[in-house]
């Protein structure tokens, strides 16, 4: 220790975003001994409600846009964009939704990920 | 618009799968077609009548499908899961997967003084209870009592982003 009595800590931490928003996490050690964080609610919520809107057009149940969201009683460009995320990257979705890796962006900004090619995506929507 | 004139040879083969697709490419020269020439291109890869869709939708799919075949589709667990995701939000029986964090365990009483009272909402397992009745988010449940809206967790100082109260 140096002559002066400044005791200096270091923290190893690491500042990642979530959901758009900055947010601390602790060091990789102590994360693990803590409950997962888990992914964040809405974003499951929304990919379960789309992979339900693409499940159902592709068995013909609905075969347009405008009738998925007649029917649930959204605005079309709500169902359109939301709808978008059942076309996430395979890998995308197993992280966001198999290992509940938080989503560094915004729900919104989510959406529009799926028209990336795929290399891209785990870079936009982790980091 | 332009029309892109460029066919590239993927109508023609879908056995050529592994061999090295230019995806890139691929995607690239679906951007530059014209929604009739996208609709062509789904018949040719997909084997039906392109659905009446939208040409950013037409775009994204046929572009998944694309590299679905370069790449391989969503493993069976994935697919599973989504399922399981699905019919639970469908079913609005929201729970088991889509536990919100904010929520404490079933049972739990939430005490808050408002109004010069002291007011206490039960946690059930899906939904809260309020003076015997019940409620499917805190949020309805704090209306009742405050007759404004609030955010739920907020009122109860159960929000993560609010800072501690």
């Amino acid at each position: 220790m140096p002559e002066n009595d400044t005791i200096r800590v270091h923290i190893p931490l690491t500042v990642r975003k979530r959901g758009g928003r900055p947010r601390i996490l602790p060091p990789k050690d102590i994360e693990r001994s803590a409950p997962p964080a888990g992914q964040d609610p809405r974003v499951l919520r929304a990919i379960g409600r789309a992979w339900a809107w693409r499940k159902r057009m592709e068995r013909g149940e609905v075969t347009t846009i405008a009738d998925l969201a007649a029917e649930e009683g959204l605005s079309d460009r709500y169902v359109s964009r939301l709808l978008r995320l059942a076309w996430l990257a395979p890998h995308v979705l197993e992280r966001l939704v198999v290992r509940r890796e938080p989503c560094a962006i915004s729900l919104y900004d989510l959406c529009f990920v799926a028209s990336l090619p795929w290399e891209e995506q785990p870079g936009r929507v982790f980091d | 618009m332009r029309k892109n004139t460029r066919k590239s040879g993927v109508n023609a083969a879908p056995a050529c799968q592994a061999a090295g697709i230019d995806v890139l490419a691929e995607l690239t020269a679906l951007r530059a077609m014209t929604v009739p020439e996208l609709q062509e291109k789904w018949q040719a890869i997909f084997g039906e009548r392109a659905p009446n869709a939208s040409r950013g939708n037409l775009e994204l799919r046929l572009g998944y499908r694309i590299q679905e075949l370069a790449h391989g589709g969503l493993r069976r667990e994935t697919r599973r899961t989504l399922d399981a995701l699905a019919d639970e939000v469908t079913s609005g029986k929201l729970g088991g997967m889509v536990a919100d964090p904010r929520k404490p365990a079933p049972g739990t009483k939430l005490v808050r003084e408002w109004g010069g009272e002291e007011h206490m909402v039960t946690v059930l397992a899906d939904g809260f209870e309020w003076q015997g009745r019940r409620f499917k988010s805190l949020s309805v449940a704090v209306r009742a009592i405050t007759g404004a809206h609030w955010n739920g967790w907020r009122f109860f100082g159960l929000d993560q982003t609010g800072g501690a109260r």
